[in-house]
């Protein structure tokens, strides 16, 4: 008798996830902000004629209206149309960049966490020597040394630092949890470990996951635009950091060409405020003490 | 109610308070104050990093920044300075120099009255140590250079050097990595023996102080600053009657481009070194600070620095090894659209690779119709009849390619350069417009040069060609220079391109011999014609555009600065001909002296 009401508690939170992310205002609006602006980029993107985004396609330097939407830089290229590029690409980099680090981290944290031993030493001393070293510091490092890769490559760097935190604390999470009733049961009735991890454990991480992918993506974003503000970005493609790069590098702040910085900065807050609140979405409903009414 | 009333009181007591300081303040005269007045005797160079290491300064410890120092400009000097506006071998620490018959030995007659900072004279002896210095030491900058080309230096007397060359050549008074004269930037520089004797390892040693002959004694030196103050005892002003304007100079870093732009509008700056304005800040500076002006009143405003930009071909590997290949790429390639864009109009396409100077006219108008029959300008129709040539068709996707492989070149560029990253950003949506699908890879630092000097590129630029002189750069094409993929080249416009042709190298030995026999122009010209002709045939690079150097001068406390209206000297504050801007020479011509910059209003 008392085991059927607390199955039934946990068959509604397991259904309730995503109807609780979809009901959580700030998940929905952050969402649609993001999915809007990463769509309107992709279609028109699409539309556009490739030749148009090549230096020389536009008169050097107009301000935003006349003739085209956002103004031109001094390459003689439409603001616009290299935010159609830059989004897309900026929002790769942080897809990949936050699911190698996430699934990476997780991987890593569960194997260490639940085998324990040996193998959790080595593990251990793994993740407190990659905190504890500066991350932008070896990125720079390794940009600088990979001078000229692609938008892929460059996110993949940064997914190979993004691992260690993550690790960390699914680890604490699989030590606490493994030693409950449920994995003594499932230990018991002959599953292996690999089984107990995948089935067993991975479920109670998911939303703790969500949101750090969330996390980590902007991260991503932030640390690809910081590389190519130094110049260590993927030179022949366009991100939102590289844009910066290259108004940076023609003075457009000094010579008052401000809708060629201001559209990449403008872009880079709103993509981080829409994923901010879709951090906090996933935080409120992974943590019901965090939900505010409304 | 005694509220309202005392802040009625403390108003009525502040108002007094402020009537008595404006009176004080308008009974005091205005005047300049101390730091106008020391400004207004000072001149400040602004360049483009920190300093890395502050407390070096031996001009010949390898890594020594020559350019934004100041050092070989305030601290050194040297024997003749090579004046390109005027064509002027200006002679200074020395008089005159005088080859033997057959060009192995050069004779130098030094200046009397010459000083070291320190008091100690300036003789043969020190020539004759700093040469015995280079060959004992190879590892100090341009030691292996100077050791190929110099045998020994003799001291006749204490006034009179003899340097004895290891083979013949007329021009070796003129190459600044052997001899002590500055034509492009620097040159072999002339150290104190009494103090240099009791070095022990003249490659770590940091000659703190640094003693020169200069008109400027170092005073300090930190990582944002290297400071000057003018020296009441120098030589020149006994010798020669004259003193520097400026009683400081500061080669300083105050930051970016947009800092630095901030600076010039605001006087705090003199003018910037070179590769730091951009035309576009350069013309917001100009509409706020009206005493800024550059080289020309008008578009262009840089001045043409001596080494124009091209584009460099790895002829010792497929693809680039086919000068059809070459000449497609080339066509490609828009020169126009590079300095619109890239420069910002600031400079002149180029179809050679020489300097835009008047001496230097007459040739380029010998060899204007082999230019015109060359490969060097836009022409796409062209390019697609030279790809065709060389067995390459177009694919499914628009890119040539042949046997099923793209024509896919290696684009290398110094990606530590806002310049380089402009003009190859042009570049490359030119090339692939016309159908060739370049890969592109900015380097820096070291890598850089390892990977040019071994010739792991398809493409590299935009690369200088110095020092413009027309036999030097000549000589820069010549085989002697050709090294094995690999191995690394004698520098990167010192052949990295593996170019190698027989009849190429006769020509310019022929100009070599010619000029040693002091054979007229029309000889050398026709010379000159001959090389050119296989030159373009062969194409080893592709020129694209004369070198701006968009270094603006502020008129606010200095004025004298040279400009395209009164080009008595070049703009180079990161030359070591720099002093002469300051002090002034006295003219080969007329004998009289051209004075330097003075007081603004003076």
């Amino acid at each position: 008798m008392a085991v059927a009401p607390v199955q039934d508690a946990i068959v509604e939170s397991r259904k309730g996830v995503l109807w609780e992310l979809q009901r959580n205002r700030k998940f929905t609006i952050g969402g649609a902000i993001f999915l809007a602006m990463l769509l309107i980029a992709l279609i028109s993107g699409m539309m556009i004629d490739p030749d148009l985004r090549k230096s020389g396609s536009f008169p050097q330097r107009l301000p935003p209206g006349e003739g085209t939407l956002f103004g031109t830089t001094s390459l003689g290229q439409s603001v616009a149309i290299q935010l159609t590029e830059a989004i897309p690409n900026s929002v790769q980099v942080g897809l990949i960049a936050a699911a190698v680090g996430t699934i990476l981290g997780a991987l890593i944290g569960f194997v260490s966490g639940y085998f324990g031993g040996k193998v959790d030493n080595v593990l251990r001393i793994l993740i407190d020597v990659f905190l504890s070293v500066p991350s932008l510091l070896f990125l720079i490092l390794i940009a600088a040394l990979l001078r000229g890769v692609g938008v892929t490559a460059m996110a993949l760097i940064i997914g190979a630092f993004a691992w260690p935190s993550p690790a960390r604390q699914v680890r604490a999470q699989v030590l606490s949890l493994k030693e409950r009733g449920f994995v003594q049961v499932a230990r018991l009735s002959g599953m292996n470990g690999m089984e107990i991890i995948l089935i067993e454990l991975m479920p109670h991480m998911f939303q703790w996951l969500g949101a750090n992918f969330v996390n980590a993506f902007i991260a991503a974003v932030l640390a690809e635009s910081g590389l190519s503000i130094l110049g260590l970005g993927p030179s022949r493609e366009m991100t939102l950091g590289m844009m910066i790069y290259w108004a940076l590098n023609y003075s457009a702040i000094f010579q008052n060409l401000w809708w060629w910085w201001l559209a990449p900065v403008i872009t880079l807050m709103a993509l981080f405020l829409s994923l901010y609140l879709v951090h906090i979405g996933f935080d409120e409903v992974s943590n019901p003490r965090l939900r505010t009414e409304g | 109610m005694s509220r309202s009333r005392s802040t009625l009181v403390i108003s009525l007591l502040l108002l007094v308070a402020m009537l008595i300081t404006s009176a004080c303040t308008a009974a005091v005269p205005a005047g300049p104050s101390a730091a106008d007045m020391e400004r207004a005797q000072t001149l400040n160079i602004a360049v483009s990093r920190p300093f890395a290491d502050p407390t070096l300064f031996n001009i010949y410890a390898p890594g020594f920044d020559r350019s934004r120092t100041g050092l070989g400009a305030m601290v050194h000097e040297y024997l003749f300075y090579l004046n390109m506006e005027t064509g002027e071998f200006v002679p200074w620490l020395a008089e005159s120099y005088e080859y033997n018959d057959d060009y192995t030995e050069i004779t130098v007659n030094l200046r009397d009255g010459v000083m070291w900072s320190d008091g100690e004279a300036f003789t043969a002896d020190d020539i004759v140590f700093t040469y015995e210095m280079l060959r004992n030491n190879p590892a100090l900058t341009w030691a292996n250079e100077s050791n190929k080309a110099v045998a020994n230096v003799e001291k006749i007397d204490d006034l009179t050097a003899k340097f004895i060359l290891t083979e013949p050549n007329p021009r070796q008074h003129l190459v600044r990595e052997t001899f002590p004269a500055v034509g492009v930037w620097s040159g072999i520089t002339i150290v104190p023996e009494h103090i240099w004797r009791d070095v022990e390892d003249p490659v770590t040693f940091k000659f703190d102080p640094p003693i020169g002959t200069g008109p400027y004694l170092l005073e300090s030196a930190t990582e944002s600053a290297f400071s000057y103050t003018r020296r009441d005892d120098w030589w020149g002003t006994e010798v020669f009657g004259v003193t520097p304007a400026p009683a400081k100079v500061n080669f300083m870093h105050v930051g970016p481009e947009t800092s630095v732009a901030l600076s010039l509008s605001a006087n705090e700056i003199d003018s910037p070194a070179i590769g730091i304005l951009s035309p576009g800040a350069f013309m917001s500076v100009k509409e706020r600070n009206p005493n800024i002006k550059a080289w020309t009143e008008e578009a262009p405003y840089a001045w043409y620095d001596p080494c124009p930009r091209a584009l460099l071909f790895q002829m010792g590997k497929p693809p680039m090894d086919d000068p059809l290949v070459r000449k497609g790429i080339s066509s490609l390639i828009d020169r126009d659209q590079i300095v619109a864009l890239a420069y910002e109009g600031a400079t002149v396409v180029s179809d050679n690779v020489w300097p835009e100077y008047s001496g230097l006219q007459p040739y380029k108008d010998a060899i204007a119709d082999v230019i015109a029959a060359s490969a060097v300008t836009y022409n796409p129709e062209a390019a697609e009849q030279y790809f065709t040539e060389a067995g390459y068709a177009k694919d499914a996707d628009g890119f040539w390619a042949k046997d099923g492989e793209r024509l896919a070149p290696l684009l290398m560029t110094n990606g530590d350069t806002p310049e380089a990253m402009k003009v190859t950003a042009v570049i490359v949506d030119q090339l692939e417009t016309g159908g060739v699908a370049v890969e592109f890879q900015p380097l820096g630092g070291a890598v850089v040069d390892a990977a040019i000097l071994a010739g792991e590129y398809d493409l590299y630029g935009p690369q200088a060609f110095c020092p413009g002189t027309i036999y030097e750069n000549m000589e820069l094409f010549h085989g002697k220079f050709f090294v094995p993929l690999g191995e690394p080249a004698p520098w990167y416009e010192r052949n990295s391109f593996r170019y190698a042709n027989p009849e190429y190298d006769a020509a310019v030995d022929a100009m070599l011999v010619a000029l040693g026999e002091n054979a007229d122009e029309a000889t050398l010209i026709d010379i000159y014609r001959q090389a050119m002709e296989v030159w373009y045939n062969d194409l080893p690079v592709t020129p694209l555009n004369q070198a701006p150097a968009l270094v603006p001068f502020n008129y606010t406390y200095w004025d004298g600065w040279p400009s395209a209206e009164n080009p008595w000297m070049m703009p180079v504050n990161w030359w070591a001909t720099m002093n002469l801007l300051l002090t002034g020479y006295e003219s080969v011509e007329t004998g009289e002296w051209v004075p330097g910059i003075r007081a603004a209003g003076q």
